[in-house]
Parts: C-alpha cells; sequence; structure tokens
C-alpha cells in the first residue's frame, strides 16, 4: 500500500515534469526540485501535550532558463495532477515575462544530462493511535519537555535534458529534555526508522540516570582558560557553524570566511583533525540543486590542511575553479569528523581537571576573520576534578577561535563519531546530521 | 484566496467541540544584485490551510496544501482525530470561548502596492546600488538585496469569527565589502524593513546610502582596533532593537516561562511572580507592545487566534507590568499579556511571538549625549549576537564604532563589541534619545518553537547611553 502510493507519486511527479518540458521552446530550458513532506509534530511540555499538528506539503521549484536569462519561482502544490498541472504552467508563463525583463545571468548555470538515481528507505513508524500513551506514561514521574516528530520525507529534481533523482525516508525523533526541581537539564534524542518501545525505554534510562548527577550543587566558575571535554553534540554545534560560512568557496573568493587564513596557507589546524562530507551514510540525498550527483565522500579537512572548500558549478564558473558538486549554499550535507583514540571509558580521566561540556547553545562568530566564535555551555556541563564528576556548573559563555580549538589546543578526539540528527524544522524537516566524536581540548577560553 | 471561507467552514462535518480554519497566501520576491550584475532572482508563492479542532480540551491542527473541499474535509477529520488521541494527556483544559469569534480586517495600505512590482526594474535599482557602492578599488565586494513580501492571511471559526488581513512588506540590504592585504571589513545598512510597497525601495535613499557604505567599509579598513575595557556606550537603533529583542523581546514571551520552549529557544530568567514587580531597568526604560505604528514590520490588527491586538506598555519606568502571550498562554498563566499568538505560515499552529516591541522616546538629543559622555563608544549597525537559554548573558558585535573622548565623537573602531547581563544592563541606561532620533528597525528572522518558526518583527527605538559596559575588539 505504502509502495503503491509512492509509486504513484513518483509517476505523477514525473508526469508533470515532463508535460512542463513539453511546453518549452527552443531557446528555453528547465530544472524542477521537489520537496514534500507527510509529518506528525507532537509538542511536550512538563510531560504533557501542548501542541499537536499533522502537515503535509510539497513546493516544487522551477528553474527557468531564456537563454542566458534565468528565473526561479517555487510554489506550492497540491499532490493533484490537475491542479498542480494548472499552477506549473501558469508559473511557466510568469517566468517567461519575468525572463523578459531581467537582465542575463552572468554565471548561469544550465541544466545537463547525467545519470539518474532513486532511492528509498522505508521505516516503521509508531502510528498516531496511543502515541501519546507510549510517549508520555514512562515519564509521568519526571518533568519533561520535547518535540516528536515522524512521517516521510521526499525530494526529487528533474530537468529538461532528462535527468531525474528520487529520496524518499521515513523517519522519526524524539528530542527531549528532562528537568531537575532547580531547572538543571538533560539533553536526549531517541531517533531512527524503526520505533520500537525498548530502545525508547532505554534511550529514557540513560537520560534519567544522568539527570541524578545535575541535583548536587552547581559551581560557578571565574572566567579563563579551562581544559575541556566538548561531547559530540557540543562539536556538532561548532560543525554547524562551520557549515554556514566557513566552507563555501564563494565565501571563500568573496573573503567572508573564517577559514580564509587556511585557504591561504596563513595558518594549519591540528594534523588531528580530518572533515569530510560523506555521502556513505546514505541519510541525504547526493544529487544537488543542479542535478550532479556528489562523489561518495567530499574530502575537505586532512590531517588539518584544507583540501579544497565547498565549490558548486556557479562558484566554479565564476572564479574559475574546479567544482565537487557541492549544493547552491556551499553548505556540509553530511559531515563527518574523523574520529582519534579518546575511550569513552577514559574520557573522565583524560580530562582529569576541567570542564565537561555536553551541548552549547546560541553560537555566532564574534570575530569572523580570525575565526572566533561565541556562544554558551547548555544543559549537563560538569566540574571534574581528578578525573571525576564534582559538581554541575552555572552556564558560561564562550569566546574561543577554531584555530585553538581545532588547532593547538586539540588534544585528542573521541575513538567513534556519532550521529547527531539534524532535528530543524524552518519550513520543513531537515534530513541528516552531523557525525562527530567528542574532543579533548586544551586552553579554551571563558568569558563570564 | 477563497471568496468563501466561513462557507467552506460551514460545510464541514465534524464533532469536534470548535473548528477554524487559517488560510494563507504568501508571495516572497527575493532580488539580489552583486557587482554590478544580477545575482540571484527567486520567488515563492505559498498557499494553504490550517485547520485547528477543539476536541475534550485538546486543541490540535492539521495542514494542507490542498486546497480543494475533500482535502479541507480530510484535513478537519484529521486534526479532529489528533485533537482526540492526544486530550488524555492535554496540558491544559481549553475550552470553546478561548477562541475569540472576532470579525474584522487589516490592509497595510502601500502607496505603490507590490503586485505592481517588475522585478527587472528592481533588479536594476540594485544593480545601480552595487555600483554606487564601489567607491574604491579596494571594494571588492559589493551586495544589494531586495525582499518582497505579500501576505494575506484569512480566519474563519465555527463560533462566528471572520478576519481578513493583507499585508505588503519591503526589506533590503547593502554591503560592501573593503580588502587591503589579508584584512577585509564589512559595512552593510543593517537590513531595514517596513510594512508598506515599493515606496520603500527609492533610488534617492539607496543612492545616498551606497556611497556611505562604501566610504564606511573604506575607513574601517584604516581604523584602529575597538579597545578593550569598561566605557559608556551609546547604541545606535540598528543595534539597540537587536538588544531589546533578544533581552527584552524573548525573556517576557509566557511560553517561555511556561517552560514551552526549554527543549530548543530556551527559558527565562522571568519568572510570573515577577509581573508588576520586577525592576527590569532604569526608570527611564519604557517599552510598548504597539502594533499600530505605520510602517512598522509587524503592525497588525488581530493575532491568529482572532485576538483584537491593541497597544500595551510591557515595562513602564522601568518596571516589568505585562508578557507577551497570547490568549492559551494568558489562560494557562492566569495573567494578562497581548495578542502575540501567531504563526509563521499556513503548516505551523501559532504560539507566542513579538510583534512590534519598542522603546517610548525620552528627551535626550544625539548631541546632549555626546557631550555628557567622557570616555565611551557609540556603535552602530549589529553583525553579531548571542544570549543565554535564560537571557541573561548576551554579546554583541557591531560593524562599526567611534570613540567619545571628553564629550566628542573621535576616532572610528573596528570590531567593536560589548557583553553584559540583562538587568543590569537596562538598569545602566542614563539617557533615552529623544522623537529625532526614534528609528524603525525589524527583523524578518527570529526563530523560535517546536516545530520551527520564523516570524518577522518589528522594533522601533531611539538611541540610548548607557554606562559601565564591558567593551572590547577582535582578536590579534
Amino acid at each position: 500500500m505504502k509502495q503503491d502510493k509512492r509509486h504513484r507519486q513518483k509517476q505523477d511527479l514525473k508526469a508533470l515534469g515532463e508535460t512542463l518540458f513539453h511546453e518549452l521552446k527552443t531557446h528555453e530550458q528547465m530544472t524542477l526540485s521537489y520537496s514534500g513532506e507527510k509529518s506528525l509534530f507532537i509538542r511536550i511540555n512538563q510531560a504533557k501535550i501542548r501542541q499537536a499538528s499533522d502537515v503535509h506539503q510539497g513546493y516544487l521549484s522551477i528553474d527557468f532558463f531564456s537563454n542566458s536569462r534565468h528565473t526561479e519561482i517555487t510554489f506550492s502544490i497540491t499532490g493533484e495532477f490537475d491542479e498542480d498541472l494548472k499552477r506549473g504552467l501558469k508559473i511557466l508563463r510568469q517566468c517567461r515575462e519575468e525572463c523578459q525583463s531581467l537582465p542575463e545571468d552572468p554565471y548561469v548555470v544550465l541544466p545537463e544530462a547525467g545519470e539518474n538515481s532513486e532511492e528509498d528507505h522505508e521505516g516503521k513508524l509508531a502510528p498516531v493511535e496511543n502515541l501519546s500513551e507510549r510517549l508520555l506514561k514512562p515519564t509521568r514521574s519526571y518533568d519533561l519537555a520535547g518535540l516528536f516528530t515522524s512521517g516521510v520525507l521526499s525530494r526529487a529534481y528533474m530537468n529538461s535534458k532528462g535527468q531525474y533523482h528520487w529520496f524518499s525516508t521515513e523517519n522519526f525523533y524524539f528530542d527531549y529534555s528532562l528537568y531537575t526541581p532547580s531547572q538543571k537539564a538533560i539533553k536526549a534524542i531517541y531517533a531512527g526508522s524503526d520505533w520500537e518501545d525498548g530502545m525508547y525505554l532505554s534511550n529514557l534510562q540513560h537520560a534519567t540516570d544522568q539527570l541524578k548527577i545535575l541535583e548536587r550543587p552547581s559551581r560557578k566558575l571565574e572566567p579563563g582558560k579551562y581544559r575541556v571535554y566538548l561531547a559530540p553534540a557540543a562539536m556538532a554545534e561548532f560543525v554547524t557553524w562551520l557549515s554556514y560560512f566557513g566552507l563555501s568557496g564563494r565565501n571563500i573568493m568573496q573573503g567572508r570566511s573564517p577559514l580564509k587564513k587556511l585557504f591561504q596557507g596563513e595558518a594549519r589546524l591540528s594534523p588531528l583533525f580530518s572533515l569530510e562530507d560523506n555521502f556513505r551514510l546514505g541519510h541525504v540525498p547526493r544529487f544537488n540543486e543542479f542535478g550532479e550527483l556528489s562523489p561518495l565522500k567530499i574530502s575537505l579537512i586532512t590531517k588539518g590542511k584544507l583540501d579544497s572548500p565547498l565549490i558548486n558549478r556557479r562558484t566554479a564558473q565564476e572564479y574559475n575553479l574546479q567544482s565537487n558538486a557541492s549544493n547552491a549554499n556551499e553548505q556540509l550535507r553530511s559531515p563527518f569528523i574523523h574520529p582519534g583514540t579518546l575511550k569513552k571509558e577514559t574520557i573522565l580521566s583524560r580530562l582529569e581537571r576541567g570542564l565537561y561540556i555536553s551541548n552549547l547553545h546560541y553560537l555566532n562568530w564574534s570575530d569572523l576573520q580570525h575565526g572566533r566564535l561565541t556562544g554558551m555551555t547548555r544543559y549537563g556541563c560538569f566540574w571534574v576534578e581528578k578525573g571525576e564528576i564534582v559538581s554541575p556548573i552555572h552556564d558560561m559563555r564562550f569566546d574561543e577561535t577554531l584555530y585553538n580549538f581545532w588547532g593547538n589546543s586539540l588534544e585528542d578526539l573521541g575513538e567513534q563519531s556519532e550521529l547527531i540528527p539534524s532535528t530543524s524544522s524552518y519550513g520543513e524537516r531537515s534530513l541528516g546530521g552531523i557525525s562527530v566524536p567528542g574532543m579533548l581540548v586544551n586552553d579554551f577560553s571563558f568569558t563570564f | 484566496m477563497s471568496r468563501n471561507l466561513k462557507e467552506r467552514l460551514n460545510k464541514l462535518k465534524h464533532k469536534a467541540d470548535w473548528v477554524g480554519i487559517r488560510e494563507v497566501k504568501e508571495t516572497i520576491k527575493s532580488c539580489v544584485a552583486r557587482n554590478g550584475k544580477l545575482d540571484h532572482n527567486a520567488t515563492t508563492i505559498d498557499h494553504g490551510f490550517m485547520v485547528e479542532a477543539l476536541v475534550n480540551g485538546q486543541f490540535a491542527y492539521c495542514g494542507t496544501a490542498n486546497t480543494s473541499d475533500q482535502a479541507l474535509q480530510e484535513a478537519c477529520d484529521r486534526a479532529s482525530h489528533l485533537a482526540q488521541q492526544m486530550s488524555s494527556w492535554k496540558i491544559f483544559p481549553f475550552r470553546s470561548d478561548h477562541r475569540p469569534a472576532s470579525i474584522g480586517d487589516y490592509h497595510s495600505s502601500p502607496s505603490l502596492p507590490l503586485n505592481q512590482a517588475n522585478v527587472g526594474e528592481v533588479m536594476e535599482l540594485l544593480i545601480h546600488s552595487t555600483q554606487k557602492m564601489k567607491v574604491s578599488d579596494k571594494i571588492v565586494n559589493c551586495t544589494a538585496q531586495a525582499l518582497l513580501i505579500e501576505k494575506e492571511t484569512t480566519l474563519a471559526s465555527s463560533s462566528g469569527a471572520y478576519i481578513h488581513q493583507h499585508i505588503n512588506l519591503v526589506s533590503s540590504n547593502l554591503s560592501a565589502l573593503a580588502q587591503e592585504g589579508t584584512q577585509t571589513q564589512t559595512r552593510t545598512t543593517g537590513s531595514p524593513c517596513h510594512q508598506g510597497g515599493l515606496e520603500n525601495l527609492k533610488w534617492e535613499h539607496l543612492e545616498s546610502e551606497a556611497e556611505r557604505v562604501g566610504r564606511e567599509a573604506l575607513e574601517l579598513l584604516k581604523a584602529e582596533e575597538c579597545p578593550t575595557g569598561v566605557y559608556d556606550l551609546i547604541l545606535a537603533p540598528d543595534q539597540l532593537y537587536l538588544q531589546v529583542h533578544e533581552s527584552i523581546g524573548h525573556p517576557l514571551e509566557l511560553d517561555r516561562i511556561l517552560g514551552d520552549e526549554r527543549n530548543y529557544a530556551g527559558w527565562s530568567f522571568v519568572q510570573l511572580s515577577d509581573f508588576g514587580q520586577l525592576q527590569y531597568g532604569s526608570p527611564l526604560l519604557n517599552v510598548t507592545f504597539d502594533p499600530h505604528v505605520i510602517g512598522e514590520y509587524a503592525s497588525y490588527s488581530f493575532d491568529d487566534t482572532g485576538l483584537l491586538a491593541t497597544r500595551e506598555y510591557l515595562i513602564k519606568e522601568g518596571v516589568l507590568l505585562r508578557g507577551l502571550g497570547g490568549i492559551d498562554s494568558q489562560k494557562r498563566a492566569h495573567i494578562t499579556g497581548v495578542a502575540c499568538t501567531r504563526a509563521s505560515s499556513w503548516n505551523r499552529p501559532p504560539i507566542d511571538r513579538m510583534a512590534n516591541i519598542n522603546i517610548e522616546p525620552g528627551k535626550s538629543s544625539f548631541a546632549e549625549m555626546i557631550s555628557s559622555v567622557e570616555r565611551g563608544v557609540y556603535m552602530t549597525t549589529n553583525t553579531s549576537w548571542s544570549i543565554d537559554d535564560y537571557r541573561r548573558k548576551f554579546q554583541f558585535g557591531c560593524e562599526y564604532g567611534r570613540l567619545i573622548e571628553n564629550g566628542k565623537l573621535t576616532k572610528i573602531v573596528k570590531n567593536p563589541n560589548y557583553r553584559g547581563e540583562t538587568t543590569s544592563f537596562w538598569k545602566n541606561l542614563k539617557k533615552v534619545g529623544d522623537a529625532s532620533t526614534f528609528k524603525i528597525w525589524g527583523s524578518s528572522y527570529c526563530g523560535k518553537g517546536e516545530p520551527n518558526q520564523v516570524i518577522r518583527v518589528g522594533h522601533a527605538v531611539p538611541l540610548c547611553l548607557f554606562e559601565n559596559v564591558e567593551v572590547f575588539g577582535g582578536a590579534s
């Protein structure tokens, strides 16, 4: 039944594309990008239901080319072929009109023929019936806030040169935090494709065990430099910010990247640090907005040296560079940081004296040119002495350059990279996540 | 938009205690030029319905982009079923009278409506702006962008509400990047945003702003680093608006105080018992929720639950009076609030959001303010912001600073930053600018909520002077 529906959805989308492509004149070309989802969201506070919503949505983006003139219009579609075709034809007319008044696009990237792809990842999602009971009955004695979401996400690409890509996945996550009476918190996430009550209960048990340590009185630390262990979720925050600004070839060429010094060879990161975009993990589509399929692995930083930034076809054209099939935003899609040698059971003893930081909050560049980031500690963060947790800490602000924490001060990385799922849902649910180990860092600066 | 949303609602078959439909159609045009050429031209046209159903005291929502009658009935069925399924674990027993039966409309009355916009002409304006910014060969990258937004919302409910609101919005930004050797500095116009039409995108204004931005980017290349130490600080409206947003707006949101946001955006240091009691800032601090300022980005007549929006003091003479919470939060918290339950679009349920949160003008002119400072820094145009999840400890960075020495503006300084703690910072407010310094600002991108929602907010503020602030510059 599920496969039948998906098959029909794919056929309708293909037929819609083919009909629209058929309308093109000889000097016109077009790409279509589709993004859709059927998602259930359950928002929880105090281990009770605050809001529940169920959303069916689909958007089609037309990239229209009239010789070297180019415009893009995205519009919501209904899933009903006749209505969507009517909308598509109207948008096509609008694209033509806009192109008549627009100047030429100097770096236009025209669609090309190329390989096709199709990926479907099915899951076993929990039905809505009795779901509130399954989620909340085990949490009755806790103060829990969070978001449960589940459903199917689809992405597709077609162009007037005949290229076609499809990706769909069914998944869920329960992103939650647990609170002590004194308002200290632990963050946890249970995510996957197949919901299992046993796995959920075990995830919850692990989080509630950690909560007990938070009951100890908090320590207020003075500003200064501290030895720290940053857990994978904290490390993922750094990678997110690096992705926003740092690795884009376009940003680097325009002098707007914190990695400019690395690019120019004026600085190096630690030989322990290697970063790649790794599509072998299969969490996100390999195709981009230009229809290209990424290599299974794009090495970006190897042993502290920049191999290549993320470069898409448009940037490649403008700056005469080699594209590595990056997406339109030149951001990481499936980041993976190579693990080190730090064993989980020796984290505290190797830290010896310092801060165990589980999560970070609200990062921003405080000096982009020098790669300096600021932000706050959040959730379960602890003061460690003689290799043992002594107490939780009051939240602190850090202000530190990536050339320090991924450079000279990086002592070791965890021996396993952990997938931190992306829970972003602005406009639509995002796909994938960030695979990172934790890291041990000397001399990490806190301000107040 | 449906001309007959009320009739379509009346045709729905349901057993819910209350049903509402919110229809949203929004068109966003984004035009970007760079270095004298077109960079990007894109439009998004979004249209859909959110059906809200109340069953056994639980509201639930179902959103659909399918505008047919059958899809609307299915959405109503799914919302009712979801509410039923969730109701055994509800956080609060809501009632149908928690959705007002308001009737009315609101139009932003643009002089030059956005549906008359010609993208070619807008792009030409932006291309010329990038050319004007290039005042020297050291200006290596110039970007000009415009965001033209037309949004129509219709709300109808089984208790008789019928509201139609039609809003035009314009936001723009000019950005010049100067480079000398390995150093780069960026100066922008800070993304001004207004409710209204194309009258907000005039060449005369863009031309002078482009020249200023280019010139000031060059000045920053030669400027000294902002000093480190404790200084008096004067914030221009294009920085102060974000200070208000992060350290007054967010902590006053009732849903944060009630804990709904704890798992994502965070909690608040403000307690429910603080309203009417807490000395939030100096007696010069007067903050209003004002949905009726003409041209401000988040003006409206009704929120997305149908509650009539009225001007209210949030902070008066420094004392915290009222929170930012719509009808759901007001009922849960048993306190008053404002009409601010808003959704980013048809596909998200409404939650407590800022709208127009303003500092009322004071009595000081800019000249008086400067002349009163012996050792200070004047900072303008936000470039970086960060604050903890209780909204206590913040750090901001600006694009452009000037030292104030012995009552006079002197050297330009680059990479000016400051940090502080919310209530002690606002208690150090020593002068509030008069009406001549009062400017409308806002943001298109305030993120919050689970599932995530981005919403537009307005902040109109005067210049303000703060004492004893920790100031610092860039990394050496």
